[in-house]
């Protein structure tokens, strides 16, 4: 049995190309509503708040807070052997936009909740990008 | 009335097809046998069923009309749950309105699961898309990951202990002890639990749900059908369901049972201190937890306390997931949402072997699927009496 099952990639779409653009070049952009304002979750097809479909990119500042931690000890994925420390943590332009990111160096460790965190993205062999964290001032 | 309320629905036969760790046979096997468990038990004719209420995920891609094929069932009313452990309760609140109408007469409620050495894996890296694409590539870590996520959240928000979670799981092993059906009976050690490996911390090995194969089963019709058919039954009180319920909270820490507990009671005409039985959806504890705050039977964050201060075995002052739940017999796939339903169904009907509560009238029985990275998005609650 392969340990590490190979994952399904995400499908990009019209709607989410944007998001995925930016984290290939190590940015996080998210879509905000032209009509109601809320900046939407990275995947959202539409703005969740007001069902707008009149969006417009926008690159944020990648300043984000820890909520969550958790340590994988089960192999989870290919050329990521475990422990693998998972983290989520909310984005400064809006709090209830939530991201889940891999903490390589296991920063967060020594971190309580809420301590400020910068997030970037890293990219796979196979071109797919995932988000990670460093410290603030990083 | 109240959307909570139902007119004279029964369930009656409960059926569960013995539970394998792993197996090489398709989920519609497991199905079909669950189904002809149901018409064994019911003493029916397979032309009498006349709904089919289907659950599971390995199922997939084959859907509810090629089991009906499949199974030589022709039916009047047909629907499949995708909803993962809330199926159970969202397919009983389907077929009550069913039979309630007479759009169907009888209507067997299934789900069932195989599981693949493996496949427990690979269904839950293509768990949701939306899901495994939000969180890629971290996701991977699959359910253990995201509950995890909310164990970790519960316990720096509520000051919440390893050994609160402990006692819980070490008590439903106990009551585990005397189901023939449960693949865990073997009992525990709080000091078991607490050295069990780390899996995804805080969650522990002993934390987690077991995968394994089989179906859970049974039938709903209208109380006079069963009286004339002169089945054990007992009845559908009320029930509600929420999706999407709280969904501005960072990580979970309540579910849609706390919006919906004052109707579902309101409906069943008793409160929490009249249920006999709970049976909660178990896949891992911190989700028990919320059940106990959100259903009313003790406040927010006080699930741990509340669990040291009572003895949840079935002779005890709140039998609690009185066959061992999922944590003991393991967790067909979908049919963990329906194992809740089965074990009231047999307590309230005189058919608990060995683990009977004793004078049972009132069981509440709750579900909870669908989980995203920090939350799970369906939750339901049923209330069921004696006859
Ligand atoms: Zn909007």
């Amino acid at each position: 049995m392969d340990s590490t099952l190979d994952r399904p990639l995400p499908v990009t779409t019209l709607e989410t190309e944007p998001f995925w653009e930016g984290a290939r070049a190590g940015r996080l952009v998210l879509m905000r509503c032209a009509e109601c304002g809320r900046l939407a979750p990275p995947l959202a097809p539409r703005c969740p708040a007001c069902l707008s479909a009149a969006r417009a990119p926008q690159t944020c500042s990648g300043r984000v807070s820890l909520r969550g931690r958790t340590v994988l000890h089960l192999p989870a994925l290919p050329g990521h052997p475990p422990p693998l420390v998972v983290v989520e943590c909310a984005v400064a332009e809006e709090p209830a936009v939530m991201l889940v990111a891999l903490d390589p160096e296991g920063i967060s460790e020594r971190l309580p909740p809420g301590a400020a965190l910068r997030l970037g993205f890293a990219t796979e062999a196979n071109g797919q990008a995932y988000a990670v964290v460093a410290g603030a001032g990083a | 009335m109240s959307r909570a309320a139902f007119r004279d629905v029964v369930l009656a036969c409960p059926v569960s097809v013995p539970y394998e760790r792993f197996s090489a046979r398709g989920a519609q096997y497991f199905i079909g046998t669950a189904l002809r468990g149901l018409l064994a038990e019911g003493g029916l004719a397979k032309r009498e069923v006349d709904g089919l209420c289907a659950s599971s995920f390995s199922l997939f891609p084959d859907s509810g009309i090629g089991l009906l094929r499949a199974l030589g069932l022709e039916a009047t009313w047909l629907d499949t749950i995708p909803l993962g452990g809330a199926s159970g309760i969202v397919a009983l609140r389907r077929a009550a309105r069913a039979v309630e109408s007479g759009d169907a007469d009888i209507v067997a409620c299934i789900a069932g699961d195989t599981c693949a050495p493996g496949g427990f894996r690979e269904a839950t890296a293509r768990f949701s898309q939306a899901s495994q694409d939000a969180v890629y590539p971290v996701g991977a870590g699959g359910p253990n990951a995201s509950f995890a996520m909310i164990t970790d959240h519960y316990m720096r928000r509520f000051g919440a202990v390893a050994e609160d979670f402990g006692r819980l799981c070490v008590a439903q092993r106990a009551n585990a002890g005397p189901n023939p059906r449960a693949l865990l009976r073997k009992p525990i050690t709080l000091e078991e639990y607490l050295a069990s490996r780390p899996i995804s911390a805080p969650v522990r090995l002993l934390d987690c749900v077991m995968p394994c194969a089989g179906a859970e089963a049974f039938l709903v019709m209208r109380r006079e059908e069963a009286e004339a058919r002169g089945l054990p039954h007992c009845h559908l009180l009320a029930a509600t369901e929420r999706h999407n319920a709280y969904a501005d909270d960072p990580v979970q820490e309540r579910g849609g049972w706390a919006a919906d507990r004052e109707t579902l009671f309101a409906a069943a005409g008793v409160t929490p201190a009249g249920v006999d039985l709970f049976q909660s959806y178990d896949d891992y504890p911190v989700i028990s937890f919320l059940q106990l705050e959100d259903l009313g039977f003790c406040a927010k964050g006080e699930a741990g306390a509340f669990v040291a201060a009572h003895d949840l075995s079935t002779t005890g002052d709140f039998p609690m997931n009185t066959g061992g739940g999922q944590h003991s017999t393991g967790q067909a796939g979908a049919a963990g949402g329906f194992l809740g339903l089965t074990e009231t169904l047999r307590q309230l009907t005189g058919a608990a072997e060995g683990r009977a509560v004793p004078g049972a009238r009132i069981g509440l029985v709750s579900g909870f699927g669908m989980i995203a990275y920090d939350r799970g998005l369906s939750c339901g609650a049923a209330v069921l009496a004696a006859a």
